[in-house]
């Protein structure tokens, strides 16, 4: 199976702090990370791979130094990288992205599955996976979290869903993205890491791609941000008094009032 | 206004502070009286204040496990509120950073403040518990996996003042003072002459923590750095900075025995070693001892130390920097590559070996039985789900980390760690390695588990059996006894038939045997246990206690290596400094009166 793993250079959220002016991340001295969900990804790439054959191929869009990223990407054992990167894609909104995305897809061609985090931190949107599938034509399954079953024609996946799960299955080629729970992401190898040094990363513009300029960057990207705003916390706490046994009596009916069921197995 | 004072500065021991009656040691004192001192001043009104012969405890961060910080009676001294970080220049001299800061000033307070005010440095002491104090860490020479490759705490001390008894102040800056063979005489700020001799023992070759530093013309600031405060009270430190590398990389290699992991820590470290016959050669310590920083850290890096430091890093070479090794080092690399007799490792290497030459800054070992408690605690424990699974096959593992600027060594050095693990029997495919900051966290907290389990197993038998209390060991012994003393441990481990978990320092021949004793008998022959390993240990030339130091709990194991003469000696210069025993007394040696 080829599969495609999009994965996006993040500011370290643990570290980063809010500008209290402009309610904007402060990315300032942030270091920066692999998006945590797209770790996953990867990992689940990997393992389709290893048990069906066939490629992984990384997918980002960012400055240069994504560069770095990709090659701890490839220490993981991922085949190739490919980043694009271009002062015309700057500014984009998840409907540029997904399009200059989508537009790469067509270029490395030959694709049975792409693979995406369920959503980046920083942006927390989950959008681009799925505009992604909808520009390619292709279907797509979210929040998956296991993969039950491959074949050639197509691959069944466990969905997360409020209350439980859905299983799907979903004709290839095909898009999913993936939550946390879906598998323990791997360290890189020492074969990995022989193979980041030999591998080449391929870096394209948006001439590349062959990217319509109205529909990257700034001007291909309809969303305004009308406010952002930090919301009010409502804390208050309640102090319960009593012998023990009355805390927990009260304690239950809290609980039980917030529809939250103590299990009581004596019945 | 004195009664003023004593009410500012004194307070009575009551329910609020009774957490200042233990350490991490899990051991509970007594005391009358507690203070906080805000500044040197105020150390010097309290020990003013002071009786002649009252007893004073010194508290850091009570990070420490040896119940160092524990009181017996009398007054507490907590350098809690003394926690500033004073002050920063540039030594063009040392060409490093300095950074001045008061002894209650934690660890982790210290690295965050060089991260933001002096990024391109750092402060390389690192014992894990970064909660410790900086006072803490200097009064028993806290090191850690990677002091391997930096050194112990002493190496990056550069001046210290310290209040004795008396209140009168002695302010010691590396390189100005000094021992004139095993004389010396120091003066503090009110004129008191402190005249006599450096202990004559030979401290064992090996890193160590036990007992007073002593050695022929040795740097006197060397005497108070580890001497576990029974000399007096830090008030403040200078430490000397060093310049970051851009990045740490390490490799987790795992082994289905563990001679196989024994083999392949000799093989990951010679290149860091100098050649045994130095050791060996009888001069050694008496000669060498004047020019090296301690046996374990004559291989000792401090690179950036260079000239106008004195004698004690003189011996100190700059391997990530490509500039000359010392003499000697080079000499004991060529005998060891060019014959291949040492002991440390056979002959027939794989091709390609030798030539490669790689430096670790940390390499840390995992018995069978650690991993064991990992697998389990993976499937009880949600933090530790993170980690991918340990094939069940695997009995050992060794981790190695690397610091670099460049990518390419450090690629270039895991790949040839990996070349000499699996020449000695290990798996290229299952090596985890860690090449980012989120793989290294993660592998942090693999690292860590270990002993957080073993705690976690000691306070639940703890509870059946409330005698019981953690039975870690902290021996080191030198290179050519490592295989003999794990040997050891591990037949005696057998024998007794005891639960146990074996992990920690390698490279330094340094591992942490934990016995975890099922019931009170069990606790007992655990003890016996460990005090016939303190003695077989010092019998091959190693130390009872690497880094933990001794506190008051391993005071008979001190005497063990000493003998009493050497007990006397340091007695009899604790007295120059503290006539009336007061500071920290009952720590390093049990005495008269002593009541833990």
């Amino acid at each position: 199976m080829n599969i495609i793993v999009c994965a996006k250079q993040v500011p370290d959220m643990s570290e980063a702090k809010m500008d209290r002016e402009t309610n904007t991340i402060i990315r300032e001295g942030v270091s920066s990370i692999i998006n945590p969900y797209d770790i996953h990804a990867i990992e689940e790439a990997l393992r389709l791979k290893e048990s069906t054959g066939g490629s992984v191929t990384i997918l980002s869009m960012g400055i240069p130094d994504v560069a770095k990223m990709l090659r701890c990407i490839l220490a993981m054992g991922a085949d190739r990288a490919v980043l694009l990167t271009d002062r015309a894609f700057a500014g984009s909104d998840t409907l540029a992205t997904s399009f200059a995305l989508s537009k790469a897809v067509e270029k490395i061609g030959n694709f049975d599955l792409i693979m995406c985090g369920k959503q980046t931190i920083d942006g927390d949107t989950a959008q681009v996976g799925p505009e992604m599938a909808e520009k390619l034509g292709i279907p797509h399954v979210t929040n998956v979290v296991d993969i039950t079953e491959t074949d050639e024609e197509f691959i069944v996946c466990k969905k997360a869903i409020e209350k439980g799960w859905e299983v799907v299955r979903v004709s290839l080629p095909a898009l999913i993205t993936v939550e946390k729970d879906i598998n323990t992401p791997r360290f890189p190898t020492i074969k990995g890491i022989r193979n980041m040094s030999n591998s080449e990363i391929k870096v394209w513009s948006s001439r590349d791609i062959n990217a319509d300029p109205g529909r990257i960057g700034l001007k291909g990207s309809p969303t305004q941000v009308v406010r952002t705003f930090i919301p009010p916390v409502k804390a208050a706490a309640e102090t319960i008094t009593g012998t023990p046994e009355e805390q927990a009596e009260k304690l239950i009916s809290i609980l039980n009032g917030m529809h939250i069921h103590i299990g009581n197995d004596k019945g | 206004l004195e009664e003023k004072m004593q009410e500012y500065l004194f307070r009575n021991i009551t329910a609020e502070y009774e957490d200042y009656l233990r350490d991490e040691s899990r051991k509970t004192g007594k005391a009358d009286t507690i203070s906080f001192p805000r500044s040197e001043k105020d150390i010097i009104d309290i020990m003013k204040q002071l009786r002649k012969g009252e007893k004073v405890t010194v508290q850091g961060a009570r990070t420490g496990i040896t119940a160092g910080a524990v009181p017996d009676s009398g007054h507490i001294i907590s350098l809690e509120k003394m926690d500033a970080i004073l002050a920063l220049r540039y030594d063009e001299k040392l060409d490093c950073n300095i950074l001045k800061v008061h002894p209650g000033a934690l660890l982790t307070n210290i690295w965050k403040s060089v991260k933001k005010d002096c990024p391109d440095f750092f402060f390389p002491p690192d014992p894990t518990e970064i909660t410790a104090s900086i006072g803490g860490m200097v009064a028993c020479n806290a090191s850690g996996a990677r002091s391997f490759f930096y050194g112990p705490t002493r190496n990056y001390i550069e001046a210290l003042r310290i209040v004795m008894y008396d209140g009168s102040v002695i302010h010691l800056k590396r390189g100005i003072h000094k021992a004139d063979g095993y004389q010396f005489r120091l003066q503090t700020d009110t004129g008191r002459v402190i005249k006599g001799k450096i202990p004559r023992y030979a401290m064992p070759r090996v890193k160590n923590a036990s007992g007073y530093y002593a050695e022929k013309d040795m740097d006197l600031i060397d005497l108070f750095i580890g001497s576990e405060g029974t000399f007096g009270i830090i008030s403040e430190a200078e430490l000397r900075l060093i310049r970051r590398h851009r990045h740490t990389w390490g490799g987790l290699f795992f082994f289905g025995d563990e001679e196989s992991a024994l083999e392949f820590v000799k093989a990951v470290r010679r290149d860091n070693q100098p050649g045994e016959s130095e050791y060996g050669s009888g001069s050694g310590l008496a000669s060498e001892h004047g020019s090296g920083h301690g046996p374990e850290y004559g291989s000792g890096f401090a690179p950036e130390h260079g000239s106008g430091h004195g004698p004690e890093y003189g011996s100190g070479f700059a391997p990530e920097h490509g500039s000359g090794l010392g003499p000697e080092h080079g000499s004991g690399l060529a005998s060891e590559h060019g014959s291949g007799h040492g002991s440390e490792h056979g002959s027939g290497l794989a091709p390609g070996y030798a030539s490669a030459k790689i430096k670790p800054v940390a390499i840390e070992y995992f018995d069978g039985n650690s991993l064991d408690i990992l697998r389990i605690q993976k499937e009880t424990c949600s933090a530790f789900q993170s980690i991918p699974d340990i094939a069940k096959e695997y009995r050992a593992a060794i981790y190695v980390e690397f610091d670099d600027d460049s990518e390419q060594v450090l690629t270039e050095s895991l790949i040839e760690a990996s070349n000499r693990a699996v020449y000695c029997g290990g798996s290229e495919e299952d090596t985890w390695v860690a090449i980012t900051q989120q793989q290294m966290d993660k592998l942090k907290t693999f690292r860590h588990a270990v002993p957080e389990a073993v705690n976690t197993l000691i306070d639940q038998r703890k509870k059946e059996h409330p005698g019981i209390t953690k039975l870690g060991t902290d021996m080191a012994v030198p290179d050519e006894k490592l295989v003999e003393v794990i040997r050891m441990y591990k037949q005696d481990l057998a024998d007794n038939n005891f639960e146990s978990a074996m992990f920690g320092h390698i490279g330094n021949n340094h591992v942490h045997v934990n016995i975890l004793p099922r019931n009170m008998e069990e606790y007992g022959r655990g003890k016996q246990l460990y005090a016939k390993w303190a003695s077989k240990v010092v019998s091959m030339g190693g130390t009872v206690s690497a880094e933990h130091g001794i506190g008051k709990l391993k005071t008979d194991f001190l005497e063990l290596m000493y003998g009493s003469d050497g007990i006397n000696e340091m007695k009899a210069l604790r007295d120059l400094f503290d006539p009336y025993r007061m500071i920290n007394k009952g720590n390093l040696f049990k005495e008269q009166g002593d009541v833990l």
